[in-house]
């Protein structure tokens, strides 16, 4: 705490020995006024500028002096309430400068804006002194009104047209009209069965941040559920600042697609055959797809020496969200051993993608050989029998 | 008199042949169980048992798998020099059957206690019976015991209980067990009939096993390659002597025991017989089969085994029902 | 019900060989019948037939009025039969040995258990019931097979050679057993070729040789019908005449006289004349120098009687 004293303390008497610095030199310009020395000429390219409120403001400063070299004391002489005002020269603070005859020094004036400042004009008056005159130089200073927030969003294509099974995605430019930067918080409406996200540098993003004037271009992807219906859909998204938002509608418009999966009532995709005997399994062809499957055709690879076969082979139509039955046949090869076997059944309609599952299919032996094992034992135990008819009871 | 005037009569006799069958049973069962011959063979077995369901048990530590059938791998698996259990078994089973077979028969003509037994109300049918039924229930009784003992060994050793799986697969390997046993009982059982000397008898059962597990698969090779000639070197050729020289194995009880042990005990096994690669087309392999596969798989092996045994023992009895009592 | 054991024309062939041949025996209740012949001559065949083991060729049976090849069972459970060689389980004791054939017999463990322990009393084997039978002498195991038969309780038992192998004293033990049991009313039947043991027991013998009875008949009937030329009696006198021979043939019960040589005359007689011989040869003027008498028993004869077919047949 005592320390600390003392550093203010310090700090005052410097700023005094500025101040009695500053004061005493002009004290003596007054003193000697026009007394062998040209008067010092004190100009400025551009003696009224305008800048935005905060904004630090550098004026070039020119000094000239006439017929021999002077020292020319610099000041500045008058400035707004709250402003500070430097000179320098030579990438210092200066307080004079050396003029040489017929020549010309350049000198930097900058001006800083206090925090909370009003739009208008505003004076500042630099003052340059010899031992014997002593010139001013005003300077007028416009701060300007601030420009207001403002987002915008631009597309090319608004509209795009796709399957259930692909993705929607809008190159959407944001762009913030305002002079301030904002982070913005994105956000979409979208009918049910579809998912947006917006992806920015790779990213999937919520928000970002936006620099004054600063546009960034963002992908939205709308990627819609695979059982939707085919249709328009509206998707609107909002990018909102701080009090600022902007919005735009985008059109995903969904063209129907069969969707098909192959199963069974039970949903187990496997069965058991017998060998050299047809089975028939119940299957059921099913579509999930936004769009009616015509002419599914099926087909199933199976090991050679083995009967697939389908009834019908060939279902019309399955609509919707509908489902048909359809007979398995399995014969497998007469010479087929016990044990699990995979086929591969493929649904293929006319148009759109085919389908193929695996099914599982345990060969099983006739148990018909059991029964003949069963008849030699049988037949053994008959022999026993008539031996015992024959030598028994002796 | 003729031998269907014989049969005549003794169609007309009154009374079961099977009377007094369940005491001539229960005596020699009691005598089987507590003679010192079965006392020796059951220690060998309870030892060997023992020591390669042990090492077995070390294997499957070492080896922490998540295998379906780690019971399984108890009878199976083997570490050089010790073979593992089935091995064991392919001779010791044949060894105890005939140890309790060969002086079925003749052992009681020479102790001079078969006339005396049978003037007892009981015909001489129940006798062969009864000492066939004794010896495959002590088979079963001693074999059943072996089984309890491994997979009580296998809940200790392994902290696993077995699955109902692997039980149903023992419980088939124990019947077709007990069988391969009882067709080495009854034919030393017939050999008692036949020959006087028990000593014989036990040479002759025991030739008989060499034969079968020496010689006949040699006989069998050399049958097939002389019945089958490779005469152009076609496929069908080779495949046609395969198949009868495995035909020809099948024979013997050893081979049908071994095929039984592998099916049942390697439930990947899906076939005993030749397999043409075709046939594999589109099979996913490694896939246990199902229990009632692996016994369709062995039905015919172990309907044999067990055929065959009836059918012996109605040579020994007919054999014994010819003979004449007095010696 | 006084014949319980009965066969008619009793006749087994083993392929040429006739083994019996029209045997026709009647046993009667209560009575020990003797079967007697040398070794082959078809008594154990014929054991064997009335039980039931073998199958007569020909001929009928009747047990107790069952008939042993259609009803072996009943045959069986109501006759004992002590084999010639009786063995048994060495390994096990007399009480196991004795509960199996119980078990047999289909009596239930409690009986069983009674009929051993008064079975094992009869034949004096009560402090051997649990010792392995394998410590026994041949005599215990006689007996032990006697025991065996009467666990059944049965109304006719069947002995083959029972004495055979036994030394003087186990057989005379044994005999006293027979009489024991004959004594208790059971009929038996037992086969010997050893007659003189048998003959202290028997009620009936029959002679058996070679398939067929050639001799039936009480100890006493066969003894008289056999001994009326059993007694062989030898006069020796220096003078020899045919007068002295006729005067002898006069003599009762005399059957057969005939000079030897000058100085000796046999006579066969059915009894002992000795006395009348010599006063009916002094009456007659002979003089007596010496009168000896050979009388030859049943198993003289019997042997005599075998030998005799023996050169026959040789």
């Amino acid at each position: 705490m005592k320390r600390h004293g003392f550093t203010l303390f310090l700090a005052f008497v410097s700023v005094l020995i500025t101040a009695l610095a500053l004061v005493i030199p002009a004290n003596a310009q007054d003193i000697t006024p026009n007394s062998n020395s040209s008067n010092p000429i004190l100009y400025t390219t551009y003696p009224s500028v305008v800048v935005g409120p905060g904004e630090t403001i550098s004026v070039d400063v020119h000094v000239r002096v006439a017929s021999q070299p002077e020292v020319v004391r610099l000041e500045v002489s008058e400035v707004p309430e709250g402003w500070t005002a430097t000179i320098r020269g030579g990438g210092k603070t200066v307080q004079a400068v050396y003029v040489q005859a017929e020549s010309e020094a350049n000198l930097e004036l900058r001006l800083d804006q206090p925090k909370a400042i009003k739009a208008g004009t505003y004076r500042v008056v630099v003052t340059g002194r010899t031992a014997t005159a002593s010139a001013q130089l005003p300077i007028e200073i416009t701060i300007k009104e601030k420009q207001p927030s403002r987002l915008s969003f631009d597309v090319d294509l608004p509209v795009l047209r796709g399957s259930p099974t692909t993705t929607f995605r809008y190159s959407v430019t944001l762009k913030n009209e305002g002079d301030d930067e904002i982070t913005v918080n994105l956000s979409a409406n979208a009918p049910r069965g579809f998912q947006v996200n917006f992806r920015y540098g790779g990213q999937d993003v919520t928000s970002l941040p936006l620099g004054a004037k600063e546009s960034k271009s963002i992908t939205v992807e709308a990627q819609p559920l695979v059982d939707i219906t085919a249709g328009s859909y509206p998707i609107t998204i909002t990018a909102q600042g701080d009090d600022v938002q902007a919005s735009l509608d985008l059109t995903a418009e969904v063209t129907g697609q069969p969707s098909l999966s192959i199963t069974t009532p039970d949903g187990r995709l496997s069965g058991q055959v017998y060998t050299g005997r047809e089975t028939s399994l119940k299957l059921v062809v099913q579509n999930t797809g936004s769009a009616s499957a015509q002419g599914v055709k099926l087909s199933a690879s199976a090991p050679s020496g083995w009967t697939v076969t389908f009834d019908p082979e060939v279902l019309d139509e399955i609509a919707t969200n509908a489902q048909s039955e359809v007979t398995l046949k399995i014969k497998p090869a007469d010479n087929a051993i016990a044990g699990d076997y995979m086929l591969t059944l493929r649904a293929t309609p006319s148009q759109g993608a085919s389908k193929s599952v695996d099914f599982r299919v345990t060969v099983l032996t006739s148990t018909l050989w059991g029964i003949t094992g069963v008849v030699l034992i049988a037949i053994a135990v008959g022999v026993v029998m008539l031996a015992v008819i024959r030598f028994g009871r002796r | 008199m003729s031998a269907l005037e014989r049969a005549e009569i003794q169609r007309l006799r009154e009374g079961s042949p099977w009377t007094g069958l369940w005491a001539v049973v229960a005596k020699e069962m009691a005598d089987h169980l507590t003679s010192a011959r079965m006392r020796i063979l059951e220690l060998l077995i309870l030892l060997t048992a023992g020591g390669t369901v042990y090492v077995a048990m070390q294997q499957i530590r070492a080896s922490i798998g998540s295998d379906r059938f780690i019971y399984l791998k108890l009878f199976t698996l083997s570490q050089d020099p010790l073979p593992s259990l089935i091995g064991f078994l392919g001779f010791l089973v044949p060894l105890i059957a005939i140890a309790l077979g060969f002086d079925a028969v003749n052992g009681e003509f020479n102790r001079k206690t078969l006339s005396r037994i049978l003037a007892q109300p009981i015909y001489r049918d129940a006798l062969l019976s009864g000492k066939f039924l004794a010896g495959l229930f002590t088979l079963a009784l001693v074999f059943s015991a072996i089984w309890l003992l491994i997979f009580g060994m296998g809940l200790i050793g392994l902290g696993v209980a077995p699955n109902s799986e692997e039980v149903g697969r023992l419980l088939w390997f124990l019947l077709a067990t007990i069988f391969y046993g009882g067709i080495w009982l009854v034919l030393a059982q017939m050999f008692s009939v036949v020959f006087r000397q028990p000593a014989t008898a036990a040479l002759a059962a025991i030739a008989t096993w060499l034969f079968f597990t020496v010689f006949w698969n040699i006989l069998a090779s050399l049958l097939a390659q002389s019945l089958r000639p490779i005469q152009y070197g076609f496929l069908q050729e080779a495949l046609a002597q395969a198949e009868l020289e495995l035909a020809l194995t099948r024979i013997s009880p050893n081979t049908l025991y071994a095929e039984i042990a592998i099916a049942l005990l390697n439930p990947t096994v899906r076939s005993l017989g030749f397999v043409l690669p075709f046939q594999l087309e589109g099979a996913i392999l490694g896939t246990p089969l199902p229990l009632h596969q692996s016994v369709l798989l062995i039905w015919p092996h172990l309907t044999g085994l067990i055929a065959a045994t009836i059918l012996l023992f109605a040579l020994a009895y007919v054999l014994f029902q010819r003979q004449e009592i007095r010696a | 019900m006084s014949e319980v054991i009965v066969t008619k024309d009793l006749t087994k062939k083993y392929g040429d060989f006739v083994a019996v041949d029209h045997l026709n025996l009647i046993v009667h209740k209560g009575e020990v019948f003797g079967l007697l012949g040398p070794n082959g001559a078809g008594k154990t065949t014929t054991i064997l037939m009335i039980l039931g083991l073998t199958e007569p060729t020909s001929g009928s049976i009747r047990v107790l009025g069952f008939d042993p090849t259609r009803q072996p069972l009943t045959v069986k459970a109501h006759v004992g039969y002590l084999p010639d060689q009786v063995g048994f389980y060495d390994e096990l004791t007399a009480y196991e040995n004795l509960i199996y054939i119980a078990k047999l017999n289909g009596l239930p463990r409690e009986e069983a258990d009674r009929r051993i322990e008064s079975a094992l009393q009869k034949v004096n084997l009560v402090e051997m019931r649990d010792k392995a039978v394998s410590t026994f002498s041949r005599g215990m195991r006689q007996r032990l097979g006697v025991a065996e038969i009467l666990i059944k309780q049965p109304q006719i038992i069947i002995m083959d050679e029972p004495t055979q192998g036994l030394d003087p004293e186990g057989a005379r033990e044994f005999l006293e057993i027979i009489r024991t049991l004959r004594a208790e009313g059971i009929t038996i039947l037992l086969s010997s070729h050893l007659l003189h043991q048998v003959q202290a027991v028997c009620d009936r013998v029959g002679l058996f040789h070679r398939g067929k009875m050639m001799l039936v008949g009480t100890v006493d009937e066969l003894g008289r019908k056999v001994l009326g030329k059993a007694f062989r009696i030898y006069v020796e006198t220096p003078n020899t005449t045919p007068e002295i021979i006729e005067a002898l043939k006069q003599v009762p019960e005399a059957v057969n006289v005939r000079a030897l040589n000058t100085t000796t005359i046999e006579v066969e007689a059915t009894s002992d004349i000795r006395h009348e011989v010599a006063k009916t040869l002094i009456t007659a003027g002979g003089q007596l120098r010496g009168l000896s008498m050979e009388a030859q028993s049943l198993d003289e004869i019997y042997a005599q009687y075998f030998q005799e077919v023996e050169h026959v047949r040789a």
